[in-house]
């Protein structure tokens, strides 16, 4: 009794400092964790990363989604789908599937998980080669349901926002930001 | 009494709504990023400004220079083989579209012995995040077979080029597109000044040289000749130390140097966005679910 009760103070303090919880889910293996970021890897280099940031008023779901979106679509991410999620406990997210080309010309699959509450915006993103992409598209469903969001206040509503507006990325032009990927060798751009 | 409760009051509200607004929202990791990108930016906008200016001087002052090199005398052709040696040769630098006007005739008419180009000695640098800074260096180390010269120097994640100038503004742009230039540089020396002096002293040298040489054919005692002899030696070993310098200057004008900085790109180098107060994105993507 005497351990027990400090052992469940601590408990409770790192719990509530945590901005999610994440559990590894089947076959991914957690190589790194801390408050605002957790780390999982794939025996096949499959990546799962849960990144947080403090939100801010206003900071729907509608409004990082469209920041994420037009961002990463600025970078040479294609948006292929996009669709609603809920977290273990509730929290409304967007889930965003994505395209994209390396510099070094491999195809990779990554999809972005969007959750906001109150106090934080998570990221859960998954990626890796294309070709495992069919195997990882239905079990990140699961994944998804399985987070716990933190940070959802009474009488507030980030935590159940609306849905985004079916967002989408600009089709690729010519000569792309500096912060794009033409970094493809061959294809100068502007420095 | 009442009224100014009132104003109190509304002062006091005032003032809290004041002090919520200033409280910081954003995580501390976004404020050094926000800093961090707006830093790298300043500084890179000053130098593309810089850049723009200066890259255009090496390809006009290259082409004055090169058509002035194929009109200097057979003396001076000959050290240029010399001293370029294993290097492979310079592209010839493309002859000026704008036809010359009658000044620029007027100096073409002149003995070929009289150089009027500016002879500049360009240095650059480029510091660039890549994703792959080993295939971001083969690429670099791969650039002397497209444009000319060669590598003088290469480490882990650096590599100095030594490019014909009239490439240089090609090269970097080229190279600049394997990623995310952070900073960039081009320094001008002008050496005109000493070429001319040089090539002005090499040319009473060897006058005095040919007068020597006569003397010395003339000479009737030993005495005489020894005397011609040491001053011709004397005339001799100057006239060594011009070429010498001169093969120098025109291989420093004739190629530019190159410094290429890579270091790998990742979520903590995140793409500077100017006046983006959210720049959380930047550390997303495939490269951030990989494990390093």
């Amino acid at each position: 009794m005497k351990h027990l009760i400090p052992a469940l103070a601590i408990a409770l303090l790192s719990s509530a400092c945590a901005t999610h919880k994440l559990e590894p889910p089947a076959g991914f293996a957690q190589v790194d964790q801390h408050n605002y970021s957790t780390t999982m890897i794939a025996a096949d280099h499959v990546g799962l990363n849960v990144k947080a940031w403090d939100n801010v008023k206003g900071g729907t779901l509608s409004f990082w989604g469209e920041d994420l979106v037009n961002k990463l679509g600025a970078r040479g991410y294609a948006l292929q789908k996009q669709s609603p999620v809920k977290s273990k406990n509730g929290v409304a997210g967007t889930r965003f599937d994505f395209a994209y080309t390396a510099p070094d010309g491999a195809e990779k699959f990554y999809s972005a998980v969007l959750y906001t509450s109150d106090d934080y915006r998570v990221v859960m993103q998954v990626a890796g080669n294309a070709e495992l992409s069919a195997r990882y598209q239905g079990q990140l469903t699961d994944i998804a349901s399985s987070i716990k969001i933190r940070g959802c206040k009474m009488g507030k509503s980030l935590c159940k926002s609306a849905q985004p507006s079916q967002l989408a990325t600009k089709a690729p032009q010519g000569k792309p930001k500096p912060s794009a990927v033409a970094d493809a060798p061959g294809e100068p751009q502007e420095g | 009494m009442k009224t100014s409760f009132s104003l109190a009051c509304v002062c006091a509200l005032v003032g809290l709504v004041g002090c919520k607004k200033s409280a910081p929202t954003s995580a501390p990791s976004e404020y050094f990023e926000e800093s961090y990108a707006a830093d790298e930016y300043d500084y890179g906008g000053d130098m593309d400004d810089a850049m723009v200016e200066a890259e255009a001087a090496p390809s006009i002052a290259m082409e004055r220079s090169s058509r002035a090199r194929r009109e200097r005398g057979g003396l001076f052709r000959k050290a240029d083989k010399a001293v370029l040696g294993s290097a492979p040769p310079s592209e010839p630098a493309p002859e000026p579209s704008v036809a010359p006007a009658d000044g620029a005739t007027k100096a073409d008419e002149r003995p070929p012995e009289v150089d009027d180009a500016r002879h500049i000695i360009y240095t650059a640098g480029m510091r660039v995040a890549v994703f792959n800074v080993a295939d971001a260096l083969a690429t670099a180390e791969g650039m002397p077979e497209r444009f000319g010269g060669y590598v003088q120097s290469m480490s882990d994640s650096a590599i100095v080029l030594r490019l014909p100038s009239a490439s240089l503004r090609e090269a970097m742009k080229s190279l600049g597109g394997y990623g995310n230039v952070e900073q960039k540089w081009l320094r001008s020396q002008d050496v005109t000044a000493e070429f001319t002096d040089l090539q002005s002293r090499l040319k009473a040298l060897t006058e005095t040289q040919t007068q020597l040489l006569a003397l010395l054919d003339d000479a009737r005692t030993v005495e005489e000749a020894l005397k011609v002899r040491q001053a011709l030696d004397e005339v001799t070993s100057e006239l060594e130390v011009l070429k010498g310098r001169l093969r120098q200057l025109d291989n420093m004008t004739t190629y530019s140097t190159l410094t290429l900085e890579f270091y790998e790109r990742g979520p903590h180098n995140p793409t500077p966005s100017s006046n983006d107060p959210f720049p959380w994105v930047d550390g997303l993507g495939v490269e951030d679910t990989e494990w390093k």
